[in-house]
């Protein structure tokens, strides 16, 4: 297993006070917030930070991580020394809800969470938990359906009573015209049941990946075009890329930077299906040669065209 | 393989929450999203609590609320105000394709 720094997760120096610790991990927290950051990695990154924080907030656990000494390097490969953790009693209960995620490293020192599921009312007493994950999709699963797999992990307790991480590999139907945010339920697939009772439901949230040439709102989805300045001005039919393969599209003759042109029911299919909306972007060609150069002279001196008539500039 | 190719329903188009399958799911007390109507946070249809649904809408606005509770310690108004922060930016976000 490997060592970790947990100074250097939070960022502040092995001396630094209680107080320094709870807002450099306040900071990040809100920085790396799951649901709040657009940074990459922020999920991973704020399992770090709360694993960390939960260490150094504690001054037992803190003084006791303490004691492993300076010489051990992030990531370098790691055995607790034996008996590092004499005279040290620790009190339990100091583990948060988030706790059943954290490394081997940090169980290997301080155990594991032992804290029992608490539910939430008497009756519902045998009835496994609920359990959410989310799955990233590409666009185009969407618009043809599919079938995605998806790993998940989580803690069993092993014959001799130490936690096991194990993983699970689901394979899962996308249905056709699924949108970004939305939900589905996988009956029986949340946590076990205990004394025979039914296992819970797991509830997988859409994410869509970034898409190259895509944006998506809702049901719609829009596409930069680019085009070049003829074929804004006379008009054409040029070939476009759309998530259920390529179409012609009419440009109609002046057309405008900026301009939306809606393909009714290309987007997002359903009942009724999102639309298409190509946002036209006028492409200028390079002046890079003197025959190109040539060309933009030649207007410059044939069309009377002022692109700032509008703002009466004398 | 086909066998094990799960199944699923997405929760948006097929049905509406009661207030007892949304506590089921989020793992969160009744008066917890008694209070969280209460702030405004998303409205159920129906009037009185025996007869509310919600929509997938207010599934994932609890999780969130949730979720910033119990991580960054924002109380109902605070994370009230951060959901629909968050939803603007997140519209404008898509907008300039950052997304």
């Amino acid at each position: 297993m490997e060592y970790k720094d947990y100074y250097q997760t939070i960022g502040v120096p092995r001396d630094a006070t209680q107080d320094d610790i709870k807002r450099a991990y306040r900071k990040l927290a809100r920085k790396y917030h799951p649901d709040v950051s657009k940074e990459p990695e922020a999920e991973a990154r704020f399992k770090e930070i709360g694993e960390a924080y939960e260490v150094l907030k504690d001054p037992e656990k803190r003084t006791a991580y303490d004691r492993l000494g300076t010489r051990w390097k992030s990531g370098q490969e790691f055995q607790p020394p034996p008996g590092w953790d004499q005279g040290f009693e620790f009190h339990g209960g100091g583990f948060t809800e988030a706790a059943s995620q954290f490394s081997s490293f940090f169980e290997s020192l301080f155990g594991r969470n032992q804290q029992s599921h608490r539910y939430r009312d008497r009756e519902f007493n045998l009835h496994g938990e609920d359990s959410h994950a989310r799955i990233s999709i590409a666009l185009e699963d969407s618009f043809q359906g599919g079938i995605r797999s998806l790993t998940l992990q989580h803690t069993e307790s092993g014959q001799d009573g130490r936690p096991l991480i194990k993983e699970r590999t689901l394979k899962v139907r996308i249905p056709k015209g699924i949108q970004q945010g939305q939900h589905i339920r996988l009956a029986g697939q949340g946590s076990p049941g205990t004394g025979g009772g039914k296992a819970g439901d797991l509830y997988l949230e859409i994410v869509f990946k970034p898409h190259p040439l895509f944006r998506v709102e809702g049901k719609d989805i829009f596409l930069d075009l680019p085009v070049a300045p003829w074929e804004a001005a006379l008009g054409a039919t040029v070939a476009i890329p759309t998530p259920a393969g390529t179409v012609d599209l009419k440009i109609p003759a002046g057309s405008r930077s900026g301009q939306k042109l809606r393909l009714k029911e290309r987007g997002i299919p359903g009942t009724p299906s999102g639309d298409l909306y190509v946002v036209l972007q006028i492409v200028l060609p390079a002046a890079d040669s003197e025959q190109a150069r040539a060309f933009y002279r030649e207007m410059e001196q044939k069309l009377a065209f002022n692109p700032r008539a509008g703002m009466s500039i004398r | 393989m086909d066998y094990d190719i799960l199944h699923g329903i997405v929760i948006e188009e097929s049905e509406a929450l009661s207030l007892s399958e949304l506590c089921q799911i989020c793992n969160v007390e009744v008066e917890w999203i008694m209070a969280l109507v209460n702030e405004g946070i998303f409205e159920p249809a129906g009037t009185r609590p025996e007869d509310w649904f919600f929509s997938g809408v207010a599934l994932r606005r609890v999780l969130v609320v949730r979720h910033l509770q119990r991580d960054l310690d924002v109380n109902l108004s605070g994370a009230a105000l951060v959901l629909e922060l968050l939803e603007e930016r997140n519209a404008l976000l898509a907008k300039i394709n950052l997304y």
